[in-house]
């Protein structure tokens, strides 16, 4: 297969000005159309290396390209046509009176018409099911629904990378699960999408590949599958593994089925040839 | 982002020293500092400032936010009066020349003394709050405060703001970055300004929620039960302590005397040359 990379780091390192060394030694490429997600630790940097994509932290040492071109020249109100970021805290980026004035705030700095600006939202009120609480103030909106509406409002600046960082945390199921699908259909309009999640469940269902990061660093890097069978590494970084591959990973003890989904569990299973 | 809370930990004289004490210093350095019209004392008590401070935080002193302030009130304060300060008469000499701005005339020895001395009244001050503030963690001088006689509840909402200025201005930063992601334009000055408006809700809203949810936190886990709650450490007045007060407090009565006796030594109404401003009393 042949995977169109947007963006390419090299050698990235980044030191807070405390002397914390919060990445080292960073090598990734990132792959067009893919929904990759960044696990880790409390503390292992996740959110560090993803703040660089857009200049919002710029590199100690090492350089980091998005769509071949350096970030290190470039400002971040320039980059957020290209980078979308969603932070942890909705809070922290809703501040309009209204939902549909959070929408068009991104829009009008890029500066676009008034009818395209209208066009825009009214696409993006569509595409994340938000008819409902245009005329709402944020600050009033649930958890969930903030989160939401935060995702909207960098979606509709039309960034070809997405940052989500933590978009399950306080999400319930039906929550989660709309953003998963939100996910996979902004990935077939042809959006990259990165998210950074503790939620193994959520990354095991909806993401194409997986980056491992432990004390600053890059551990294991590679599909779900790959990652989560792969024990010693899960150990390391003390990741919790979705229980449907710890079952895999258990029979893999005592069958040589190595990877398993729920489907090929359920195939295994109804074999029976899990018992030697 | 430590330095905002601007205390320094470390374990000299003075960050051993109780709290009260430190407060008492800063109350006597206040009421000696506006005791005579005369750079003399003032000048005596930042020097002196600057040394315990210099004792307490090294080099770090430097770079502390009050003392840049006083270097700044300098150039301001000095500057300033002798232009515009209305008691000033006699223009001063540079080298035989004046100076003289438009509309404010002539820089005047008066200005200058008047200035001076402010200067230094004010900056003796802050050189000894300086110290206070970066040698006395916030939870010894709540201890301090409450000690003193002021009620818990309040010198909690003191400490509890206290520590808000950092965390807000932690926040502000995300926030601003938050913005910054979302194309907020940040070319110009005018850019910045009008940026401030987008950082100004979301701030004011999380600390409002802060707030509710401190409260809240605060009453399940009981606090408000009484009015004395006890503490886990006590600090001790050393007899060093005593005796750094005793000598403040004889040094006190000693300028009380010497001002009831001779008065103020103010040079103001007899300058006529540099010289005169350093004088201590008029030829
Ligand atoms: N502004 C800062 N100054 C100093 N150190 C920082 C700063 N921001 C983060 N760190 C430190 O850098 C390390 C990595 O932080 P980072 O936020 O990237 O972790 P993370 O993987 O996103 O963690 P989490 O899962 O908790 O979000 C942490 O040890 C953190 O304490
Ligand atoms: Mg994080």
């Amino acid at each position: 297969m042949n995977k169109e990379v947007v963006a390419h780091i090299e050698n990235l390192e980044h030191t807070y000005s405390s002397g914390h060394k919060a990445l080292i030694d960073i090598n990734l490429d990132i792959y067009k159309q893919e929904i990759t997600a960044i696990i880790g630790q409390n503390g292992s940097g996740k959110t560090t290396l993803s703040k660089h994509f857009n200049g919002l932290l710029r590199p100690t040492a090492g350089k980091i390209f998005v769509n071949g071109k350096d970030v290190a020249s470039r400002r971040v109100s320039e980059m957020a046509r290209e980078v979308g970021y969603v932070f942890q805290n909705p809070n922290y980026q809703l501040f309009c009176p209204t939902v549909l004035e959070e929408i068009r705030f991104g829009l009008k700095n890029l500066k676009l018409s008034d009818e395209e600006i209208k066009a825009r939202s009214r696409e993006v009120i569509e595409e994340f099911d938000l008819r409902g609480m245009v005329k709402k103030q944020p600050v009033t909106l649930s958890s969930g629904s903030k989160k939401i509406v935060a995702l909207a409002s960098v979606y509709a600046m039309d960034p070809e990378i997405l940052f989500l960082d933590e978009p399950t945390t306080g999400q319930d199921q039906y929550g989660k699960t709309k953003l998963g699908l939100l996910s996979r259909k902004m990935k077939q309009l042809g959006k990259t999408i990165i998210i950074i999640s503790h939620d193994m469940d959520f990354v095991a269902e909806y993401a194409d590949r997986v980056i491992v990061m432990n004390e600053s660093r890059v551990i294991l890097d590679g599909t779900p599958a790959d990652v989560f069978s792969n024990e010693e590494v899960m150990k390391t970084a003390h990741i919790m593994p979705p229980q449907i591959y710890a079952i895999g990973n258990h029979i893999h003890a005592v069958s040589s089925e190595t990877r398993l989904s729920v489907m090929e569990l359920a195939k295994v299973l109804a074999e029976g040839d899990y018992c030697l | 982002m430590s330095d905002m809370s601007m205390y320094i930990p470390g374990n000299s004289f003075f960050h051993k020293c109780d709290a009260k004490v430190k407060m008492l210093l800063l109350v006597i350095v206040s009421i000696m500092a506006f005791l005579f019209h005369s750079p003399y004392l003032s000048g005596f008590l930042l020097i002196v400032g600057a040394v315990f401070n210099y004792i307490s935080i090294g080099n770090r002193m430097f770079k502390h936010m009050l003392t840049r302030m006083i270097i700044i009130m300098m150039f301001f304060l000095i500057i300033l009066h002798g232009f515009v300060n209305p008691r000033g008469e006699t223009p001063a000499s540079f080298f035989g020349q004046e100076i003289s701005l438009p509309f404010f005339g002539a820089y005047t020895y008066e200005g200058f003394y008047l200035g001076l001395v402010f200067w230094l009244r004010l900056s003796s001050i802050i050189m000894m709050a300086e110290l206070f503030i970066s040698t006395t963690s916030p939870s010894d001088l709540i201890h301090g405060l409450h000690k003193l006689g002021v009620p818990y509840n309040f010198c909690f909402m003191v400490s509890m703001s206290l520590q808000l200025i950092p965390i807000s201005v932690r926040e502000a930063q995300i926030i601003n970055s938050a913005q910054r992601a979302r194309g907020l334009p940040e070319k110009s000055i005018v850019d910045r300004f009008k940026g401030l408006l987008p950082m100004f809700v979301p701030l004011v809203v999380s600390s409002l929620e802060r707030m509710e949810r401190t409260s809240m936190a605060l009453e399940c886990r009981g606090f408000g039960n009484t009015n004395n709650p006890t503490s886990m450490s006590d600090i001790v007045i050393r007899k060093s302590d005593i005796a750094l007060m005793v000598i403040t407090l004889l040094l006190l009565v000693a300028c009380v005397i010497i001002r009831i006796r001779f008065g103020s030594f103010d040079m103001t109404d007899h300058l006529t040359s540099w010289a005169d401003c350093f004088r201590l009393v008029a030829r």
